[in-house]
């Protein structure tokens, strides 16, 4: 069966070797360690962890004391395009925020620009100790006094938010998506604790709450790792120079490419549910009291971590199909470091991009509201690799026929770059001397 | 219309990569037995091939195999086993693995698999190594071993590139005689710089030169033509200089004080042994521009001799005007 040899394939190569390695070594050190159980809070500690409020009263002030400290700072961290930039304002720009910070402060112009001791929070050092050690304090941000106005309702606060994180250019801290995330975050109350714990006794709640760690974890390494696996797979024929060998059979191109990522994607499931099915083991021996009802959380875990697998390894057959095997290992790894910078531990789901965190035991309430964009993220990794299969097997079959694709041009006018580029620029100018000449 | 179900037409074929044409119209029947393609490297016999075994596109003409037209890639693939140039196979499978896996590929059931994979590494001579790893063996096994997944879905239309390149005399022959045999009731299309196998396989040929047909026929023609225009001597060594350069000259044997060259002319001996008297028009082969040296061709001793394959193809590239780069000047 074609399928089998498929898998030999797969499993006999050292990418794969390499992919198992770090899908353990992933589950040992990051999962491996947790092992809170989780129980009832008690009024008496008073510590119940920090949960995330949206709450006006607490947000508006945080935000707009952050937005003064970074206005005379002269620089907005921000994500623009998921990647990290320290934002500096233009002077137009800088006018438009001032006059922001003075709606919602009451101070002037005059009076923010001239205040000269702001400090950023952090950790200071303040003299020295009598041994003659600097003394290290942590210090509140320095920011001229104000009031917030009283008037302002959390709508236009939200609104003037929206402007100032269009005057950073998107991606700021500012963003009224993600104003609770940054600024509502307080320790929970015992009420609240209370809640979370209920709702995670209720039904298959238990189990979910440590899938979704171990998913959160596993998700790291299975949104780069397949690539690796995908692209050597793919890359095996050419390397063999069994090329045309394979290109004369008769089998589709279809059957041959549809086989071999069906393979590839099989195999590379196997080790990800070994680790699922351990943490079953291992949580069920943490709660041997408790019935704990698998069978959605073990759905919502292959929900979270198949997508992965499927576009990861789908992207890499293509772009190795398409360009080269390197190429699709850098393109995969760029998009890796961009998510993993850009994508917030707990909370807030995007509903398109290539990673889903979840980086806590337990928050299911935050969960749930997190749900619909959870699904309509895998769902989105799924179309993307049937695409990409897609594309790999027409590119497949006119690979095969000497069709040579266009990718061929590309890369062969990139070996001679400077070659090619010589050579038009030559035409150019020799077109437009004909050019002049006829005028 | 029977007959042609049973032969590969090609007519008036172009293939160009990028500006450079590889096949100029191209026009060629290939029936039934053996048949050999010839030509110097860069002729386009690989492209040619390749083309037949659906790996190229031509940019014109027809082709069609057994009355399939050669768009239909897939029934092509079918009926055809190719034998590349240049080909390896996954370095850590078993030679039986590897066969395994094309056979799969082909669509075969596993029990004819696994039938005729014996069968044929039996006839290649690579039993023992069934088990072996490709990596280790070596290039005549290696070629031996795609010959075997060429003939491995018994395919009725068989292509293969220079198929004998480093294969050692007894599996040269051995080689020989199995594609003899394979081509009973099939098609083998075969290219190959060495003449001989040729010479000892088939009935029809073609030769290619820089992208066009040179000539078609059988081999009993191309004898036929070089028939009275090769010729042996033996001449003294300081005369060899001056041979090589009036002459094509296709073999020589060292003696003592003399050397014995053949070498092919057009040139028409009068003196010469053998019934070829003056016929028309003196012309002798010469190199190079004439230098007014008027005893060249005057070879004392030289004799016609039967034309070998080797003779009888040098002499069609020189009369098709193909310019032989000889020995050294
Ligand atoms: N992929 C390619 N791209 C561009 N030119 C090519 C390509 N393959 C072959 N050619 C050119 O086409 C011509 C014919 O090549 P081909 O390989 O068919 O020759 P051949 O008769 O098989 O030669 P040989 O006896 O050396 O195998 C040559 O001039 C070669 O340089
Ligand atoms: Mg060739």
């Amino acid at each position: 069966m074609l399928f089998l040899k498929e898998c030999k394939k797969v499993i006999c190569s050292m990418t794969f070797v390499l992919y198992v390695v770090t899908v353990i070594a992933m589950y040992m050190t990051q999962y491996g360690g947790e092992h809170r159980i989780i129980t009832e809070p008690r009024p008496e500690t008073g510590d119940y962890g920090m949960t995330v409020r949206e709450d006006p009263q607490l947000i508006m002030p945080a935000a707009v004391e952050r937005l003064l400290g970074d206005y005379l700072s002269g620089s907005y961290p921000a994500y623009p395009i998921l990647l990290y930039k320290n934002v500096k304002l233009k002077e137009d720009k800088r006018l438009e925020m001032r006059s922001l910070l003075e709606e919602l402060t009451g101070l002037s112009g005059e009076e923010i620009d001239g205040f000269t001791g702001y400090r950023d929070a952090g950790f200071y050092s303040e003299g020295l100790d009598a041994g003659g050690n600097p003394i290290v304090q942590y210090q509140e941000a320095a920011v001229p006094v104000y009031s917030l106005p009283e008037n302002l309702t959390y709508e236009h606060f939200c609104e003037l938010m929206e402007q100032a994180d269009r005057i950073i250019g998107g991606g700021s801290m500012y963003e009224v998506k993600s104003l609770a995330n940054n600024f509502g975050r307080v320790p929970m109350t015992y009420e609240e604790a209370l809640r979370e714990y209920e709702s995670l006794m209720a039904p298959g709640e238990l189990g979910k709450a440590y899938l979704r760690l171990h998913c959160d974890y596993m998700g790291i390494d299975l949104a780069v790792m397949p690539v690796f696996v995908a692209a050597a797979l793919w890359q095996l024929d050419k390397r063999a120079r069994m090329q045309s060998l394979i290109y004369t059979r008769k089998s589709s191109a279809i059957k041959i490419v549809g086989t071999r990522y069906l393979a590839l994607v099989s195999c590379m499931a196997v080790p990800v549910l070994l680790t699922l099915a351990y943490t079953v083991y291992t949580t069920c021996g943490m709660y041997p009291q408790t019935h704990i009802a698998w069978g959605r959380g073990l759905g919502m875990a292959l929900l979270w971590l198949l997508p992965d697998i499927l576009a990861v390894s789908a992207l890499g057959a293509l772009l190795t199909e398409l360009f080269s095997p390197l190429l699709a290992i850098f393109l995969q790894c760029v998009w890796w470091i961009l998510s993993l910078r850009g994508t917030e531990l707990t909370g807030n789901v995007a509903r398109f991009g290539l990673q889903v965190r979840h980086n806590a035991l337990g928050r299911a309430v935050l969960w749930q509201s997190q749900w619909d964009n959870f699904v309509c993220n895998r769902l989105a990794l799924v179309a993307l690799a049937l695409c990409c299969l897609a594309l790999a097997t027409w590119l497949y079959e006119r690979r095969r026929r000497g069709k040579t694709a266009w990718t061929d041009k590309i890369l062969y006018l990139g070996k001679n770059h400077a070659h090619g580029i010589m050579r038009m620029v030559d035409k150019k100018a020799g077109k437009r001397v004909t050019g002049d000449g006829d005028v | 219309m029977e007959q042609k179900n049973n032969c590969i037409v090609i007519s008036h074929v172009d293939k160009y990569y990028g500006k450079k044409q590889a096949l100029k119209d191209v026009d060629l029947t290939i029936g039934q037995g053996m048949f050999g393609l010839l030509g110097r490297n860069g002729a386009g016999k690989t492209t040619l091939m390749k083309t037949l075994a659906t790996l190229h596109e031509k940019q014109a003409g027809e082709i069609s195999v057994c009355g399939i037209p050669i768009s239909h890639a897939r029934e092509i693939r079918g009926i055809t086993g190719y034998l590349p140039q240049d080909f390896s196979m996954y370095p850590n499978m078993t030679v039986h693995e590897c066969l395994d896996y094309l056979g799969t590929l082909s669509g075969m059931p596993k029990a004819l698999r696994q039938q005729r994979i014996s069968m044929l590494l039996k006839r290649v001579n690579l039993s023992g190594k069934k088990k072996s790893r490709v990596k280790s063996l070596s290039g005549g096994m290696k070629r031996r071993l795609g010959i075997a997944q060429a003939l491995l879905h018994d395919p009725r239309v068989l292509i293969v590139d220079e198929p004998t390149a480093g294969l050692d005399p007894e599996e040269r022959i051995r080689f020989r005689n199995l594609l003899c045999e394979v081509a009973e009731d099939r098609i083998v299309i075969l290219s190959t710089h060495i003449v001989g196998d040729i010479e000892a396989t088939c009935e029809n040929i073609a030769i290619l030169n820089d992208g066009e047909l040179l000539w078609k026929g059988t081999v009993s023609q191309l004898l036929e033509n070089a028939k009275g225009k090769v010729y042996t001597a033996e001449i003294p060594v300081s005369m060899l200089p001056r041979v090589k350069r009036d002459y094509i000259v296709t073999g020589m044997l060292r003696g003592e004080r003399t050397v014995t060259v053949r070498f092919l002319t057009d040139w028409e001996y009068g003196n010469a042994e053998g019934d070829n008297l003056a016929a028309g028009e003196v012309k002798a082969v010469r190199r190079g521009e004439d230098n007014g040296d008027s005893s060249h061709g005057l070879l004392p001793g030289a004799r016609t001799v039967m034309p070998n394959c080797e003779d009888a193809y040098m002499y069609c590239l020189h009369q098709h005007g193909c310019e032989i780069v000889g020995g050294e000047e």
